[in-house]
């Protein structure tokens, strides 16, 4: 059988350009110099090496005619051209100039911001673990991130991760969460949540990062308080995994071994004690001036009573938040003793759940009342709807597993469930739940309540707000609704005029040519 | 550059009498003007009306896939067919100025269009109460200006390449559609090198929102440029094929 010489290095080329082709599409998806990148090559290498071999000629002819000459040169520029452009494009990506038109600014970071990542003294970078399902959010991110970048020149790096593909980065950064940012800083990390992913949040993370110094929060034990290292329902093994993952460091603290408040307590929790915490604990507490979060679920042991709590009088005498000796019961709920927030008070623990709900199962009521020292200030976080009251009863409640409502005894809706007081003198801070099961682990995941345990802490223990933002002003804007009349002028023009003067111009200019024809 | 000028002006008026430029005119109008009223009517229907000046600007961008094309695949491709490029090419005319000439007429006639679409957000802005974002309208507009200006400078390069308007209409639909998808190649990892090819992203992710970006503009410019250049390098080579 003949062959074709030149047709036969025709398909040599051919083979050898797709080869080719591929393979730098392949690269550009992959980044990678796998082993279809290398059978890409090599069959492209062997192609055009083929192509020679089979028409040498046309080869040498190419190479020495005129076309050549000329072509050399065009290819030449061409490549001048393209490399000059790169390079362009190159140094501007790595030197950024924005110029936010917006009208209020919408895209631009705080003056506050850029003085903190003007300052910084290590690099930052910031990983953001989506899935392609929140690509959505990923890009709305972005821009946020990119002013970062710029302001900081270049010092704030960021990268998009997909948790899926890459499980070693997701496991090594401890994300649990899909659309999580982690801010390193050296060998720190701390992880934000994709719904807390604003200026604040971020610059508050950069701030702490770049400003290290143990951050503990101590987990008081003795009287039967939660477990953290306990993984069922009822243990916080959860929370102290998301506040590690913020960079707290999680310690307990036996005050009836060690009768002394550490030094470094940013914050002392108190979760779901079984028997009273001593007054001699709650003495230390009061002078210590530490910030106290205290969940107590509903006073079950009949004979103890609640007055034997010290720390319970504790916080009604010197905070004015009185914790009620009851059973919050909800007409609406199944199983009447689970109550879900109707809504939440004015404070920056709250604002920042956004519309996320919380519940609370065997929760017990609080009360504000008026503080006796007028540096206090008292906000109540959750309330609950008018369909709540709380069951005082709570005899008749656990031996016939029924509730009625009695207007004389029971407190009715809507009832408080968690409040804080702070003294704005010495910037002490309490935080009061009825109810210690909604931070557990079978229900830390569950709506926000695990956001509520934590957005709490950040608050308590002032790590919530380490960079005071001047807030944007936005211009509210809206659309006056036209009427039919308005409407209908719309219709004309818009629909009617514009096309119509389009295509009579289009009309007269052809029968003019028609005439000039 | 006298002579980029005078192609420049000739080509813009020759829009002024091609039916084909009408056409194109009032499909944009229409479509637009369609759009414009629906999004007014069932704005109307739901008890509110987005007070967004870009309102007809992402309509508008995929109207201007289509309409460059068709704008753009006489220009050069015309002139091969009518034999008048040997003309073109021994007159005292450089290469880079026929074919900057001609991409600058488009260019111009493009402005046209994109300053009557104002109207749009002009009637927005007078039912809007304090006004509609201006700023951010004038990114849309100037980010819009800079990709028109790309795409009909590689639809002048894919005219200078065809004899035959209608294969150069389809060539440079094929090349803006796979600019317009390579940014979907970029995944949710986001390759940065893929990520910055995207033609769409540069205008979207900055421009569109009211943020002027230098190195959008600096992409846009580029792609013009370079688009161009190969535009001349294309002309050129018809002297020693």
């Amino acid at each position: 059988m003949k062959i074709h010489r030149g047709r036969a290095a025709l398909v040599c080329y051919i083979v050898a350009i797709v080869a080719l082709l591929a393979a730098g599409a392949w690269y550009v998806v992959n980044r990678q110099f796998d082993i279809y990148l290398q059978i890409g090559l090599g069959l492209g290498v062997i192609g055009i090496a083929a192509g020679i071999l089979f028409d040498p000629q046309r080869v040498r002819k190419a190479l020495t005619g005129r076309r050549a000459r000329y072509g050399s040169n065009a290819l030449l520029f061409t490549l001048a051209a393209i490399g000059i452009l790169v390079i362009i494009n190159f140094l501007a990506y790595n030197n950024p100039a924005r110029l936010d038109l917006t009208e209020d600014s919408l895209y631009s970071l705080s003056d506050e911001t850029i003085l903190a990542i003007s300052e910084l003294s290590q690099d930052v970078e910031i990983k953001g673990f989506f899935t392609p399902d929140l690509e959505g959010r990923q890009e709305a991110i972005r821009p946020l991130l990119d002013e970062y970048r710029i302001e900081s020149q270049g010092r704030v790096q960021y990268e998009f991760i997909d948790p899926i593909e890459n499980i070693a980065a997701t496991e090594l950064y401890g994300v649990t969460y899909d659309g999580s940012l982690v801010v390193i800083v050296g060998e720190a990390t701390e992880i934000i949540q994709y719904q807390y992913a604003e200026e604040r949040e971020i610059t508050s993370a950069i701030v702490r990062l770049t400003n290290p110094g143990e951050r503990v929060v101590y987990f008081l034990t003795g009287h039967g308080e939660r477990d953290l290292e306990d993984t069922d329902r009822t243990g916080y093994s959860q929370l102290k995994s998301v506040l590690e993952n913020k960079n707290y460091t999680v310690s307990q603290l036996n005050l009836l071994a060690e009768p002394e408040i550490p030094e470094d307590a940013l914050v002392i929790i108190i979760a779901g004690p079984s028997s009273a915490i001593t007054q001699g604990e709650v003495d230390l507490l009061r002078e210590s001036e530490v910030a106290v979060i205290y969940l107590q679920d509903p006073n079950y042991d009949l004979d103890a009573g609640n007055d034997t709590f010290p720390l319970v009088e504790y916080f009604t005498s010197s905070w004015g938040l009185v914790l009620h000796d009851d059973l919050i019961i909800d007409s609406y709920s199944l199983s009447g003793t689970t109550v879900y927030q109707f809504e939440y008070g004015d404070h920056v623990i709250t604002e920042r759940l956004h519309s996320l709900a919380s519940y609370f199962s065997d929760a017990r009521s609080l009360e504000i009342i008026a503080p006796l020292d007028s540096l206090l200030r008292q906000t109540a976080l959750v309330v609950t709807g008018s369909h709540t009251w709380g069951e005082t009863d709570l005899e008749t409640l656990i031996q016939e597993h029924a509730a009625n409502f009695n207007p004389d005894e029971d407190f009715i809706g809507p009832l408080y469930v968690a409040a804080v007081a702070e003294n704005s003198l010495n910037g002490s801070k309490v935080v009061l739940f009825g109810d210690s099961d909604f931070a557990a682990n079978g229900n830390f995941g569950e709506f926000g309540n695990g956001d509520l345990i934590i957005n709490s802490i950040d608050w308590a223990s002032g790590q919530e707000d380490l960079i005071d933002l001047t807030p944007k002003e936005y211009t509210s804007r809206y659309v006056v609704l036209p009427n039919v009349r308005t409407l209908g002028l719309i219709f004309l023009v818009s629909v009617i005029v514009i096309p119509g003067t389009v295509i009579g111009l289009g009309i007269s200019t052809w029968l003019q040519r028609r005439k000039v024809v | 550059m006298r002579n980029v000028w005078i192609i420049a002006r000739r080509e813009f008026r020759h829009y002024f009498v091609s039916p084909l430029a009408y056409a194109v005119l009032t499909m944009v109008f229409l479509i637009l003007g369609g759009i414009f009223f629906i999004n007014i009517y069932v704005g109307m229907q739901m008890g509110g009306i987005s007070p967004d000046g870009r309102i007809v600007i992402q309509p508008l961008v995929t109207i201007l896939l289509f309409a460059t094309p068709a704008l753009t695949m006489r220009l050069l491709a015309d002139e091969q067919r009518m034999g008048t490029m040997e003309l073109l090419l021994t007159a005292p005319v450089r290469d880079w100025e026929l074919v900057v000439g001609k991409w600058l007429g488009s260019f111009f006639f493009m402005l046209l269009i994109l300053a009557t679409t104002w109207i749009y957000p002009f009637i927005l802005d007078l039912m809007t109460d304090p006004g509609i974002d201006q700023g951010m309208l004038v990114s849309a507009y100037v980010g819009l200006t800079f990709m028109v200006a790309s795409m009909l400078a590689m639809g002048v390069l894919i005219s200078s390449l065809f004899k035959n308007q209608v294969p150069a209409f389809f060539a440079t639909l094929g090349l803006l559609l796979f600019l317009w998808i390579l940014g979907g190649f970029a995944g949710s990892g986001g390759n940065p090198v893929t990520r910055y090819l995207s033609f769409l992203g540069h205008f979207y992710d900055n421009l569109f929102r009211g943020v002027l970006h230098l190195t959008d503009l600096i992409y846009y410019l580029s792609l013009t440029i370079l688009a161009l250049f190969l535009g001349t390098q294309a002309v050129e080579a018809r002297r020693w094929r």
